[in-house]
C-alpha cells in the first residue's frame, strides 16, 4: 500500500513537472541577443521623406509599433546590406501578420548619392515594405543627434568625387511598442538572433 | 584604397574586388611541397608507370596551389561557403591522393626506414586510425565556432588549410601507397573508403538542412552579388555531397574492377 502511494505521488509530481514546463519559460528580456542599452532611448521625434515624396514623423508614423530603425548609404560596402538582409530574412521566417506589425526605417546618411529612387529600388532588394528616408544633411544630423547615435562623416573625397565611404552608426535599433529603445543590435546580429528576438521583442520583452 | 599584404588568406571583411592579390605565405608553402616531392621522387624508377605517376603527384601540387592561392583562397577564406567546399575537396579528396600517387612508387622502391618517425607514420596510416583522424579533422573543421574563430586570422586560416591537406594525405595513404608493408586487401579498401567519406555527407546534410547560414564569418561577410548567404550554404552541402560521393565513388569503381581483374588473372594463372 505504501509502494502504490509513493508511486502515485511521484506520478502526480512528474505530471505537475511536465506541465510546468510546457508552460514555456518565464519571459525573461536577458533571453534577447540584441545589447542592452545602458538606459532606454525615448522613441525620437524627427521629421524627414520617405522614398514617395511624402513627409514622414518617426514618432508620429511608427508610434506603439516595433520599430527596427537603421542609419546607412545604398554605396555601403558591407555593414548595411548585410544588416538589411538578415533583417529581411528573418522576418520572411514570420507569419504575415506579425511581419505585418514590424517596421523597419533606413535613414540615409549620404543624400547626395542616395535619391529617392535608388534608396527605394536598393530598399526592395530586401523588402518593399522597408520604409526609407532622407532629408537634407542637417535633417538627418537631427535625426541622428535625437537618438543619439555618432553624426555620419564623408569620407574626405576630391571635389565631384563619387566614390567615397561614409562612415555611420552601424547598429539598429529596437522600438517596441512601448516607445523606446531598450535594444540594439550591432553589425555582427546573425539571421538566427533576428528570429529569435523578434519574436519576442513584438511580445514585449525587451 | 591601399590594403596590407596577406601572407595567407584570411576573411577581412573587405568587399569582394577580382583584382588579383598576392599572398606570399602560400607561394612559399606550395615551393616547399613541390621542392619536398620533387626531392622524394627524384630517385623513382624510371618506368613509365612510375614517370606517369610523377605526373600525378605535380597534378597534385598544382591543385594544391590553386585551392590555395587566389581566387578560390580568400573567396573560401571570407566570402563563400561554397567556396569553402571546393576547397575542401580539392585539398582531401583530389590533391591528397594525386600527391601520395606520385610518391608511391619512389617509397615503394626503397627498403623501408626504420626510426621513431616512420613508427609514427605508420601508426597513423594504420586504416583505422587513419579514418579517426580524417573524419575527426574533417568534422571539427566544419563546426561553426571553429571556422568562424580560426578564418578571421592569417594564422588560424594556414592551421585551417594545413589540417585538410593533412588529413587527406593520412586517409588517402592506406588506399594509394603499398608502404609501410601491411596487407590491406581491395575489398577492405572498397569499406575503407566507403565509411571514411559517410562524414561528407553527415556534413553536407547539416549544411541542406539549415534553417539560418551556419557560419558567421560567411553571413556578414560583404555580399558578393546574387548569392545570398542561405543559397551559398545549400551550394556547399550539395557540392559537399556530390562532389565527395563523386570522387569516393569513382575511386571505389576503380578499386573494385581492379580487384575484380586481378583476381580473374589469378584465376587463369
Amino acid at each position: 500500500m505504501i509502494h502504490s502511494r509513493n508511486l502515485r505521488t511521484s506520478f502526480a509530481l512528474l505530471l505537475v513537472a511536465l506541465l510546468a514546463a510546457c508552460g514555456g519559460p518565464a519571459r525573461n528580456s536577458q533571453d534577447l541577443h540584441g545589447a542592452r542599452l545602458p538606459h532606454a532611448i525615448a522613441r525620437p521625434d524627427f521629421q524627414l521623406t520617405d522614398t514617395d515624396g511624402r513627409p514622414f514623423n518617426f514618432a508620429k508614423d511608427t508610434k506603439g509599433t516595433l520599430t527596427l530603425l537603421a542609419f546607412g548609404y545604398t554605396h555601403c560596402p558591407d555593414v548595411c546590406p548585410v544588416q538589411m538582409a538578415n533583417i529581411a530574412a528573418a522576418m520572411r521566417r514570420l507569419s504575415r501578420t506579425e511581419q505585418q506589425r514590424i517596421r523597419v526605417v533606413f535613414v540615409t546618411t549620404d543624400p547626395p548619392r542616395d535619391s529617392a529612387q535608388r534608396l527605394r529600388t536598393w530598399l526592395d532588394s530586401f523588402n518593399p515594405a522597408f520604409v526609407g528616408l532622407r532629408g537634407t544633411e542637417a535633417q538627418i544630423e537631427t535625426a541622428e543627434h535625437a537618438v543619439g547615435v555618432a553624426i555620419a562623416t564623408r569620407e574626405a573625397s576630391a571635389p565631384g568625387d563619387t566614390n567615397y565611404t561614409v562612415g555611420h552608426a552601424a547598429q539598429v535599433y529596437a522600438f517596441t511598442p512601448d516607445d523606446s529603445a531598450h535594444r540594439a543590435y550591432p553589425f555582427g546580429t546573425l539571421q538566427q538572433d533576428w528570429a529569435h528576438d523578434l519574436p519576442e521583442l513584438l511580445r514585449g520583452a525587451h | 584604397m591601399v590594403t596590407k599584404v596577406q601572407w595567407w588568406c584570411s576573411a577581412q571583411g573587405l568587399r569582394w574586388s577580382w583584382k588579383w592579390r598576392p599572398y606570399p605565405g602560400i607561394w612559399l608553402v606550395v615551393l616547399a611541397i613541390a621542392s619536398g616531392y620533387w626531392s622524394l621522387t627524384r630517385r623513382s624508377p624510371d618506368t613509365a608507370a612510375a614517370r606517369r605517376r610523377r605526373w600525378f603527384g605535380w597534378a597534385g601540387v598544382l591543385i594544391v596551389w590553386l585551392a590555395l592561392d587566389w581566387p578560390l583562397g580568400p573567396l573560401a577564406a571570407g566570402y563563400l561557403a561554397s567556396a569553402h567546399a571546393v576547397q575542401f575537396l580539392g585539398l582531401t579528396m583530389i590533391a591528397s591522393p594525386l600527391l601520395l600517387l606520385g610518391l608511391e612508387p619512389a617509397l615503394a622502391a626503397r627498403p623501408e626506414p626504420r626510426g621513431p618517425w616512420w613508427r609514427v607514420l605508420r601508426y597513423v596510416t594504420s586504416p583505422l586510425v587513419a579514418a579517426v583522424v580524417f573524419n575527426v579533422i574533417a568534422a571539427t573543421t566544419h563546426v561553426p565556432g571553429v571556422v568562424d574563430g580560426l578564418m578571421v586570422s592569417q594564422l588560424g586560416a594556414f592551421v585551417f588549410d594545413l589540417a585538410w591537406l593533412l588529413a587527406g594525405i593520412v586517409f588517402w595513404w592506406p588506399v594509394v601507397m603499398s608502404v609501410p608493408r601491411r596487407e590491406f586487401p581491395a575489398l577492405f579498401k572498397l569499406v575503407y573508403i566507403f565509411l571514411g567519406t559517410l562524414i561528407h555527407s553527415g556534413i553536407a546534410i547539416v549544411m541542406l538542412l539549415a534553417q539560418f547560414p551556419i557560419y558567421g564569418v560567411y553571413q556578414l561577410a560583404p555580399p558578393m552579388h546574387g548569392v545570398p548567404p542561405m543559397m551559398d550554404l545549400q551550394i556547399a552541402g550539395a557540392i559537399m555531397e556530390l562532389g565527395g560521393t563523386a570522387i569516393a565513388f569513382s575511386v571505389m569503381t576503380g578499386l573494385f574492377f581492379t580487384w575484380v581483374n586481378r583476381s580473374a588473372a589469378a584465376d587463369e594463372g
